[in-house]
């Protein structure tokens, strides 16, 4: 095969040397595959860049973060004020320093405490995505419960004036949550996005939770399940913000006054 | 030995045949061309190894091309010819296969397997070179329709060679007759 192939070889180069047609086509064939191939060869070597950019970003994303961080930790910003849904809160950036996503019951660990305002019921997101509750803090630590936890429930809605429901963790993979408790009126597509409802006054409304998923229907339940893809990445969280609304305090105390 | 060195003679004579006589053979605006050294390269012996029909297609083709000047064409087809012959020969070995050193001859193979042969091994070369010749996708079509044309035309004169000069049946019994008076 090797000789067949390079004795017509041969025979091809002796014709297009000889016969001005072949030449002609051989070169542009050859012209053709030269530009295909540096084509190929630029869009490969454009990839390989864009990699490394964004290699480069990530590395310059963290840094920026550290440096972010240190220069809470030396006081010179110690938190943000954001305006989420018309409402003032304060976000205060944290690392996690311990993190556990192999158990049932998992749990995260934030270098920041109550020195540096967190408290209880205080929500945790995670690049903007809703991931956890703050339970207990000490003065440099707070531990937080993720959405990962099989005692946790969330307040969320389907979309942003759809239907209100529980989403809880069944233990199945860190990127999935079920949302359960929707009528089976209410038409739901994969890819709708999961909000926060901010009933629990932990978050602001409209904050992202996720993203359906599929949705599950029995014929016995009046309800339907929502497996929800989670927004918030257990597999790789590391720097978190912590949010806080100076009013949540007095609205707690108004729903203490409510009559029994 | 011997059947290697009658073979390698013979196509050396219609080499030369081709070369003197049929490169004039041109008919029809090119539909029907001669190409009368292919008898050569079909009365090759059907167990060389599979490589030399290879290197003896292309040269071959090559002297041929230097003589006629015909730039590569003939080369291009005698080799392709040349990697086909062992597979097409194939096709048409008997069950208990060939003896050592045997050409295909219409004496002991039938003119089934040798017409059978030589339109195989005719149309891969000439296919090959009209295609080349036209050197375009497009011109593929009547590349094998020219084949196919040119190779009838060959067969006819590989036939009427065969028929001439091809392996006479040997006499059976003696040479003296039983019956002098007949």
């Amino acid at each position: 095969m090797v000789l067949f192939v390079l004795l017509e070889i041969i025979a091809l180069s002796w014709i297009a040397s000889t016969h001005a047609y072949p030449q002609g086509r051989i070169t542009s064939i050859g012209m053709k595959m030269s530009s295909s191939w540096t084509e190929t060869l630029g869009r490969m070597m454009y990839l390989k860049d864009l990699k490394t950019t964004n290699v480069n970003l990530l590395r310059e994303n963290a840094r920026l973060r550290t440096a972010h961080l240190n220069s809470q930790k030396t006081g010179l910003i110690d938190t943000l004020n954001v305006t989420l849904n018309q409402e003032v809160w304060k976000s205060i950036p944290a690392e996690i320093i311990r993190y556990s996503s192999d158990f049932k019951n998992n749990i995260l660990v934030a270098n920041r405490g109550r020195a540096s305002g967190i408290m209880p019921g205080m929500g945790m997101l995670d690049h903007g995505n809703i991931a956890g509750l703050v339970t207990e803090v000490t003065e440099h630590e707070s531990l937080v419960l993720p959405i990962i936890h099989l005692n946790t429930q969330w307040s969320v809605r389907l979309g942003n004036d759809g239907a209100i429901g529980r989403m809880v963790w069944s233990g199945q993979g860190t990127e999935y949550a079920t949302l359960k408790d929707i009528p089976l009126t209410e038409l739901i597509i994969p890819g709708d996005p999961i909000v926060t409802t901010g009933f629990q006054g932990t978050f602001p409304s409209g904050l992202e939770v996720g993203k359906v998923e599929e949705v599950l229907v029995t014929q016995a339940d009046k309800f339907q399940s929502v497996t929800v893809k989670l927004g918030a990445n257990f597999k790789h969280i590391h720097y978190v913000e912590f949010l806080t609304n100076a009013r949540s305090g007095i609205i707690d105390s108004l729903i203490t006054l409510a009559p029994e | 030995m011997n059947a290697m060195i009658r073979a390698i003679g013979l196509l050396a004579l219609t080499w030369f045949l081709q070369v003197m006589v049929f490169r004039f053979g041109i008919f029809s605006n090119g539909w029907l061309i001669i190409c009368f050294h292919i008898y050569g390269l079909i009365l090759l012996p059907l167990d060389f190894p599979k490589a030399s029909y290879l290197i003896i297609g292309a040269a071959t083709g090559a002297f041929l091309d230097v003589v006629i000047l015909t730039g590569g064409l003939h080369m291009a087809a005698g080799t392709f010819a040349g990697f086909m012959i062992p597979r097409w020969s194939e096709l048409i070995t008997p069950r208990d296969g060939f003896i050592k050193g045997h050409s295909i001859n219409v004496n002991d193979d039938g003119w089934g397997r040798f017409i059978g042969l030589s339109i195989l091994i005719t149309l891969s070369y000439m296919f090959v070179l009209f295609a080349v010749e036209g050197f375009k996708w497009s011109l593929i079509p009547s590349a094998f329709a020219k084949a196919l044309c040119s190779s009838v035309l060959n067969v006819i004169l590989f036939s009427i060679a065969q028929g001439l000069f091809g392996q006479k049946p040997k006499t059976k019994g003696p040479k003296v007759s039983a019956y002098p008076w007949s």
